[in-house]
């Protein structure tokens, strides 16, 4: 008996350090679209998967579900007319965002229509807005933040959802900047980007900052080549 | 003229400006700044620091280090602030601040590394439904529930780690738990079975269970106070107003009446709950009468006390081995906080139990002639009513300081009546028993700067207790010379207790210590006194007086991050006082216990204390008392001054493991005990004379071993448990000292339907039992084979149906019986009335009293009790919801 037990004692002992990674999965999910006809296909409604690291201070997002770009025709019936409609998803099938908080930098890289693009920007700052609310996401009691977001030259209100229980301030695509975590960003009634699977790991991950064969250019630069 | 309204408009914009600049100077800014390092006093880039509010959780400001550390918070408010500083993998800072200049300088920071619960801080448990965040495990009960759950018991019951055992405690990962929060706050206190039992499980919102939970009536320290809380949410459309439900059952000759009424909202909770019947359903256990009626806190003198358990509602400890059985209860439940800083807690229990017992006894006794048994048959009626009520008053000015008071009332009202048929003998043996007890104390704690703090503690406690014992027979009894035939015994006993105790406790920190000294103060006066009508060898009157001086000093030593060192000496000086005598003791009394803290979850413990065992005064009775038609006490050599400390070694380990799909939970505990007060008894055909003794030692060994498996080939989890106890005592027989041996072994393997789909749920299995009592005369056993399948289907939204089956088999020594139970049940919900119906169908199988096989070990004997069971019964039973 005395044998048994001290040998089940040795086999379960375990040695703890310091927790230094994040990983984690990060779901964008498509809610509308935007303009006339909101209702999205089932093509667009599907939702991009990124996988999510984050330690010691830098975080890095890759996109992992595999995404194509693609221009349906479809036909709609008005008055007993049909139109021809075409719906086109755009989607990169690459995708990297990557964040270091302690150069305050942030950079995206990806290829979409087999074009590469590699912006460097600095970090985006947002003026939150504490709500006393609260709800559990994915396990977690997330409190709620608002904000209007106005960098890439856009205008939506912002709502997130952290988690005090996760001293990181990281969160979904370029947000971050609140006592926790954000687990859970809602764009307008766009898009819901939600983190889950969350895993913990004790070591250091080293981060490296993507690149492709891409010129680094600010975002303004890359819009003005965008539109011409 | 566009030109003028354009100007005005501007004017406009201007005039505001300006005043939105004057305006700022007013809510002047305040800064807060310090800086964050780590233990290597290296800089903490990126740590969280927020300002928060001292009451809730409201964060006032935010901001994090640089990278040199650094940080700066602006607040426009004066005042009081928490300050929290939070990283990742290092443990959080918390400090109150008080903010009176524009510009406050915390200073450097360090954080120090979390190694202990790192591994816990934040496991998910995604495909378990299960979220383990710090101490506080959360299920989310949906994963886990088919719609067919009617109260809080049956959601409990299947979630994973949690069980509800046959006596109503909530067991978390084979541990009892210690404390049951409705919504955070303590509520329904020592009623775990009227709470689970009550709350529908419509009401519950999620379940939380928390490890090292902090109490209101203590103050927070850094140390982890190692208490488990189960944690009921309530959903919101639950709160705030009056819910709750009425139901009526009747059936063949057996009814039904229930109602509950809550209201839960932020400042009064409350509840009410009434139950009538005559099922056999009783409303409160063994665990919960206890608890009424123990409701001591712990002193810091180690004291041990030896009572019978002649004492307790037979209700009670019989279980559902009676013929007939009535109960009414009603019980009050209330929490006001008025504000954050006082909580009043109180609640009043009324319960009264009508029972009927028939049983055919054999007790089989050891003597010097070898082995002998005494058969008996009884049938007995009893009534008792029992009524406890308790007021709970905490206050904390501050954070640091804390005053409260507490005071409870238990009172005990028995009639028992047993005729009895042994040999030739016609008896009756009735009992009227009154028990009341009041119980009050006060306390004041506060905390200084570093960790220092104060508390002092006054109670009192006042006993008083009679019993009157009233035995016929056609034929002598006792071994008695009766005069004049007149076979009878009409015994008066009294027992009256006063305690009162003050504690003085100062704590305090050296360098990685944490020490307390201790005083403590306790004058106990008993009197006990017994008469009998004809014999004088029946006449007791003892009167004891002991005053206890002790003082000591408690330590704390953390060796590294897992282990912990604990220890409490105490010098005690004890004065007795009996008889007009008078003696002094000096006794010294250690607690030392080691703790090696693997994780948060697993952990090997090691104690050794040195207790008093203070003799009371039943047990210094110079004559004899008669307790039964056949049993008799009396004392050896039991002294009032003959206390000998008794030791006391544990070693206790508890593993538990929640990967994604495997749980596995061992729990071991080993216990010894030197000096124990045990009895010495001779038994022949008339007496049973049990005296009271010292004896050397007595020891148990508890074992448990629980494991869940999530199979994911197959919608199933396999859930299995083994467990072994067994403790050896030293009684003495006739002089001569035996050892009595117990082991009970018991284990049971079941499969749990784990199906997406459907709304099917079933949990199929077999438990088995087998307890050995052995002795050098005696090798009794009784096995119990129990398989059983559980099956609930949710039908349609509205008919949701459950079913119990199971087979028993029970077989002891010379008889053995088996028992089929069947109990379904059927429910129909009307979805937008308030009105359910259902037909409870209850053991119908035998709709007649069936006899059901029970051993006990007592003393110097052994008793195989044949007892007629509780009827099954089915119920038409309607409920209203408000």
């Amino acid at each position: 008996m005395n044998y048994n037990f001290f040998s089940i004692v040795l086999i379960l002992f375990f040695n703890f350090t310091t927790a230094q990674t994040l990983k984690a999965i990060l779901i964008e999910k498509p809610i509308k679209g935007i303009g006339d006809e909101t209702t999205l296909s089932d093509k667009a409604l599907k939702p991009m998967i990124f996988s999510y690291l984050y330690s010691e201070n830098k975080s890095i997002q890759n996109l992992i579900s595999n995404e194509k770009s693609s221009i349906d025709t479809t036909y709609i019936e008005k008055y007993g007319i049909k139109h021809q409609t075409t719906s086109s998803i755009s989607r990169p099938s690459s995708f990297n965002r990557f964040k270091d908080f302690n150069l305050k930098k942030l950079k995206i890289v990806f290829t979409q229509d087999n074009k590469d693009i590699n912006i460097k920007e600095s970090l985006p700052v947002f003026k939150w807005k504490l709500i006393s609310e609260s709800q559990t996401i994915n396990g977690y009691v997330c409190k709620k933040a608002t904000t209007i977001n106005t960098t890439f030259n856009s205008n939506q209100s912002i709502v997130a959802w952290y988690t005090e229980d996760i001293p990181i301030n990281d969160g979904p695509m370029h947000y971050s900047g609140l006592p926790g975590f954000i687990i859970q960003v809602e764009i307008s009634d766009i898009t819901v980007l939600t983190f889950d699977k969350l895993v913990f790991n004790k070591e250091n991950t080293p981060i490296e900052e993507p690149n492709n064969r891409a010129t680094e250019m600010s975002f303004s630069d890359y819009s003005k080549q965008s539109n011409k | 003229m566009i030109h003028f309204f354009q100007d005005i408009c501007s004017l406009k914009k201007q005039f505001l400006c300006f005043f939105l600049l004057f305006a700022v100077p007013i809510f002047s800014q305040n800064n807060v700044t310090g800086s964050v390092v780590d233990i290597s006093s290296k800089p903490i880039s990126q740590a969280t620091i927020q300002l928060k509010d001292i009451k809730n959780d409201q964060i006032f400001a935010f901001s994090f280090s640089d990278t040199s550390g650094n940080f700066r918070l602006v607040v426009y408010k004066k005042g009081l602030y928490i300050l929290k500083i939070s990283y990742l993998g290092l443990k959080s800072f918390t400090k109150e601040i008080e903010i009176t200049n524009n510009l406050l300088d915390v200073g450097k920071i360090t954080l120090e590394e979390n190694k202990i619960d790192l591994e816990n801080v934040i496991i998910k448990n995604e495909a378990a439904g299960m979220t383990e965040i710090g101490d506080t495990l959360r299920y989310r009960i949906e994963k886990f529930l088919n719609g067919t759950e009617e109260t809080l018991k049956d959601v409990i019951k299947k979630l994973p780690g949690l069980d509800i055992d046959s006596q109503g405690k909530i067991k978390a990962n084979g541990k009892e738990v210690d404390k049951l929060l409705i919504d955070g706050e303590e509520f329904f206190i020592n009623q775990q079975k009227i709470a689970t039992e009550n709350i529908t499980a419509e009401m519950v919102k999620n379940i939380e269970l928390i490890k090292n939970y902090t109490e209101f009536n203590t103050i927070k320290k850094n140390n982890k106070s190692e208490i488990t809380a189960l944690n009921i949410n309530i959903k919101e459309q639950f709160k705030n107003k009056l819910t709750g439900n009425v139901s009526a059952g009747a059936g063949d000759n057996k009814y039904k009446v229930h109602a509950t009424l809550f209201n839960f909202s932020k400042k009064t909770l409350f509840s009410l709950i009434s139950d009538s019947n005559n099922t056999g359903e009783l409303s409160m256990n063994i665990d919960d009468y206890t608890k009424f009626t123990n409701q001591k806190e712990e002193g810091t003198i180690g004291e041990t006390t030896f009572s019978k358990n002649d004492n307790l509602p037979r209700f009670l400890t019989i279980g559902n081995n009676v013929k007939e059985r009535s109960s009414y209860f009603t019980g009050l439940n209330l929490k006001y906080s008025p504000n954050k800083k006082t909580q009043v807690n109180f609640y009043s229990i009324f319960n009264s139990v009508d029972q009927i017992e028939q049983q055919s006894n054999t007790q089989f006794y050891s003597s010097n002639s070898g082995v002998f048994s005494n058969k008996d048959s009884r049938f007995s009626t009893e009534e008792t009513v029992f009524t406890n009520s308790s007021i709970d008053i905490a206050h904390k000015p501050n954070e640091k300081t804390l005053i409260s008071y507490k005071g409870f009332f238990s009172g005990i009202n028995k009639t028992n009546s047993i005729e009895i048929d042994n040999n030739a003998n016609q008896l009756n043996n009735a009992t009227e028993l009154t028990d009341y007890t009041f119980n009050h104390q006060l306390n004041f704690a506060t905390l200084f700067e570093n960790n220092r703090g104060f508390t002092f503690s006054l109670k009192q406690q006042i006993l008083k207790k009679s019993n009157l014992l009233n035995i016929k027979s056609n034929l002598p009894f006792l071994a008695l010379n009766f005069e004049n035939n007149a076979y009878k015994i009409i015994q008066n006993s009294d027992l009256n207790k006063n305690n009162i105790d003050v504690n003085a406790n100062y704590t305090f920190n050296v360098k990685k210590t944490a020490n307390s000294l201790f005083m403590e103060s306790s004058s106990r006066k008993d009197n006990y006194k017994s008469t009998e009508k004809q014999f004088s060898q029946f006449e007791n009157d003892v009167v004891t007086e002991n005053s206890i001086q002790s003082f000591g000093l408690q330590t704390k030593f953390k060796f590294s991050a897992k282990t912990t060192f604990s220890s409490a000496l105490s010098y005690s000086r004890i004065q007795f006082k009996m008889d007009n005598s008078t003696d002094t003791k000096w006794l010294f009394t250690p607690k030392i216990s080691l703790k090696t803290d693997f994780s948060s979850n697993h952990y090997i413990k090691l104690s050794f204390s040195r207790n008093i065992g203070l003799i009371q005064a039943e047990n210094l009775i110079p004559n004899s008392v008669i307790s039964d038609y056949r049993t008799i006490y009396s004392n050896v050599n039991l002294r009032l001054n003959s206390v000998s400390p008794n030791n006391q070694v544990g070693i206790d380990y508890f593993y538990f493991d929640n990967k994604r799909k495997l749980s596995i939970i061992s729990n071991l505990s080993y216990y010894k005990a030197t000096n124990i007060i045990s009895n010495n008894s001779s038994a022949d055909a008339a007496v049973n004379l049990i005296q009271y003794q010292l004896a050397p030692f007595e020891n148990h060994f508890n074992s448990m071993l629980y494991s869940e498996k999530t199979l994911s080939f197959v919608p199933f989890s396999i859930r299995a448990s083994a467990s072994y106890s067994s403790s050896s005592k030293i009684l003495f027989s006739n002089n001569l000292n035996q050892n009595l041996k117990t082991e009970s072994t018991s284990g049971y393997i079941s499969f749990i339907s784990r199906l997406r789909q459907t709304s099917l749920q079933f949990e199929t299995g077999v438990a088995v039992s087998k307890d050995v009592y052995k002795d050098v005369f005696f090798n009794n056993h009784i096995t119990i084979l129990n398989p059983f399948i559980e099956t609930s289907f949710k039908i349609s939204n509205t008919i949701s149906f459950v079913n119990k089956f199971s087979y028993k088999k029970i077989s002891a020594s010379t008889s053995s019986n088996e028992i089929y139970q069947l109990s379904p049940r059927l429910r129909i919900n009307f979805p937008k009335s308030k009105v359910e119906l259902s037909i409870i169908a209850h053991d119908i199988l035998n709709i007649k009293n069936y006899e059901q096989i029970s051993l006990t070990r007592f003393d110097n004997f052994t008793e195989e009790r044949i007892s007629q069971s509780l009827t099954g019964y089915y119920l038409l039973n309607i409920k209203f919801k408000l």
